[in-house]
């Protein structure tokens, strides 16, 4: 081989129209191409379509061999079906058929279009056949028209046309549009966000202490509160139990009309109840029979009040003294006993003694023994309660 | 994953006519091209976490192409036998054109060579790499690249002379 061959001035511009001819696939396409390549998984182009083509064949191939399992059954069965009392008019002059309309006693239901024609068998044949031998043979025009539908069927299913739709579908997908969108999406939620909320979450629920004390304490709490409750609810039981005779506290009616002056008090109390057995001898039984007489006293009580309930006390057999000092027609001072002789040895006494008061306060005490049937007191009620009223609480 | 695709496209773009012609080039009878451009930007694209320099990209992406029809020649050596090789069945449809005549002549008789030389001479002459780049694309010695480039256009020379590239058998070099 020569040297001037090697430096052939043709090849020279054959190579240099080959550098510079333009490309025939452009760079849009080819990035389309490898895009679509990604999108598939990474699978390479050839890899894909030799599986998307397999894939296809298959099914096809599938798909072929059911409709012709199809198919050939239903012709087979309906082409074997029989009806009662159907007959089928052949002519019994062409020896072929004879065969056919001698035997075919139960008739059939084949269509018009169907060819019917006796065993293509020799005579001989024919004359070794039993009389009541139902064999019918049809030709294989009907299986062939099949055969042409399925091929129809076929050839209308354009494999190549569906595999170049597939493809062109998954070249369509823009995938830098849909990464660039996943990850606007990923970048639009505040990550660091996110991970602060649910880290002080987490340590708010961690923060949170069960401390079993402190339940056992508001356990014991609720239980001394209901203790409370019930005995306050015993309270209000016994206090509805007791019965007031209205009549006997119309004075203190009275005594409620009767206006605060608004004049300077200030007062002290004491209340002293005793029981003194001073001798032998039986003593009255009790029983729920006696009356119980209440009067209250308190500082709008008068002079003339204090007189009518040392009348009514001096009546019931108490031996009652009192010295008070009133200013204002109002209580500045009261020293008071009260004193029941049963007459059975016991005596029983009442002292109650207010003074101090000062201005704005009020006071309120109940004076309650209990008479029998003869309307003397027998005892004093065993609480005396003595209520100080003060300028901000209420006595109940 | 954007921001790789990016980049690699970005880096392919201004090699993408090289690239092409090269392919167009090497493939031509056997393969439809735009598959060994797909089929190599995607291995490329897989390996591109191994490229050390962005420089390095156009010898990074012959060599992979190189070396996938190379391994594709092991798998299925009919394919790229040029043993019995009639290019007059070939539907060339890339010779579409009056202007392409010749690139397509040349096509057609680089074709008839055997697959080093004809990669050795596109990438020399097509693609303008140097002997030393093509040795170590073709992973083989820079005097076997230039005795591939020698013969090559000795053989070329021959078809296009005695103008037989449609029978084969006729040159005998």
């Amino acid at each position: 081989m020569k040297m001037e061959d090697i430096n052939n001035p043709l090849l020279d511009n054959l190579f240099a129209e080959a550098r510079t001819e333009a490309p025939q696939h452009s760079f849009r396409a080819t990035k389309k191409s490898l895009l679509s390549g990604l999108a598939i998984g990474g699978a390479g182009l050839l890899t894909a379509k030799l599986i998307t083509s397999s894939i296809l064949k298959s099914k096809f191939f599938i798909m072929s061999i059911s409709a012709v399992t199809v198919l050939s059954t239903a012709v087979v069965v309906y082409t074997t079906a029989v009806k009662p009392n159907e007959s089928i008019s052949l002519d019994k002059t062409n020896p072929k058929t004879e065969f056919v309309a001698t035997n075919t006693t139960m008739g059939s239901v084949l269509p018009e279009n169907l060819f019917v024609e006796a065993p293509k068998i020799t005579e001989s044949f024919l004359t070794e056949v039993e009389p009541d031998d139902t064999t019918v043979v049809i030709e294989a025009d009907s299986s062939q028209k099949v055969a042409e539908i399925i091929e129809e069927v076929m050839q209308t299913i354009n494999l190549e046309k569906i595999e170049r739709e597939i493809e062109h579908a998954m070249l369509s997908i823009d995938t830098e549009k849909l990464e660039n969108a996943i990850e606007e999406m990923v970048a639009s939620i505040d990550g660091e966000a996110l991970e602060n909320a649910v880290d002080d979450l987490i340590e708010s629920i961690q923060s949170i202490e069960i401390s079993h004390e402190n339940v056992d304490m508001a356990i014991a709490r609720l239980a001394q509160d209901s203790a409370r409750l019930e005995q306050v609810k015993a309270q209000l039981d016994q206090l509805k139990s007791i019965h007031i005779d209205i009549d006997d506290i119309s004075d203190i009616e009275d005594i409620d009309e009767i206006g605060h002056t608004g004049e300077t008090y200030s007062y002290s109390y004491t209340s002293k109840s005793s029981v003194t057995e001073v001798g032998g001898g039986s003593s009255k039984k009790m029983t729920d029979d006696l009356t119980k007489r209440v009067f209250t006293i308190n500082n709008q009580t008068t002079e003339a009040d204090l007189k009518d309930f040392n009348e009514v006390a001096t009546k019931a057999g108490i031996d009652m003294s009192y010295n008070c000092k009133i200013k204002s027609n109002k209580i500045k001072q009261l020293n008071m006993r009260l004193k029941i002789d049963n007459g059975n040895g016991k005596n029983y006494s009442n002292d109650f003694h207010i003074h101090d008061i000062k201005k704005g306060d009020g006071f309120s005490f109940n004076v309650v023994w209990y008479e029998d049937e003869d309307g003397k007191a027998v005892r004093f009620n065993d609480k005396q309660s003595i209520c100080r009223q003060r300028s901000r609480t209420n006595c109940n | 994953m954007a921001t790789k695709q990016n980049k690699f496209l970005a880096l392919y773009e201004p090699i993408h006519d090289r690239f092409e012609r090269f392919c167009r080039a090497r493939v031509y009878g056997d393969l439809d091209y735009k598959d060994l451009i797909n089929e190599t930007l995607l291995l490329a694209y897989s390996k591109f976490e191994s490229l050390k320099s962005d420089k390095a990209f156009l010898s990074f992406l012959f060599t992979i192409a190189v070396r996938y029809l190379a391994s594709n020649a092991k798998k299925d050596k009919h394919n790229l036998n040029t043993e019995g090789f009639d290019l007059s069945t070939i539907a060339d449809k890339q010779a579409d054109t009056e202007n392409s005549t010749n690139v397509y002549l040349l096509h057609q008789a680089l074709a008839l060579l055997p697959v080093e030389q004809k990669e050795a001479i596109i990438l020399f002459e097509i693609s303008g790499f140097s002997i030393k780049d093509i040795s170590d694309i073709q992973n083989a010695g820079e005097s076997a690249v230039k005795q591939r480039l020698k013969r090559g256009r000795e053989r070329l020379t021959a078809i296009l002379t005695f103008e037989s590239i449609h029978k084969r058998g006729e040159v005998n070099l």
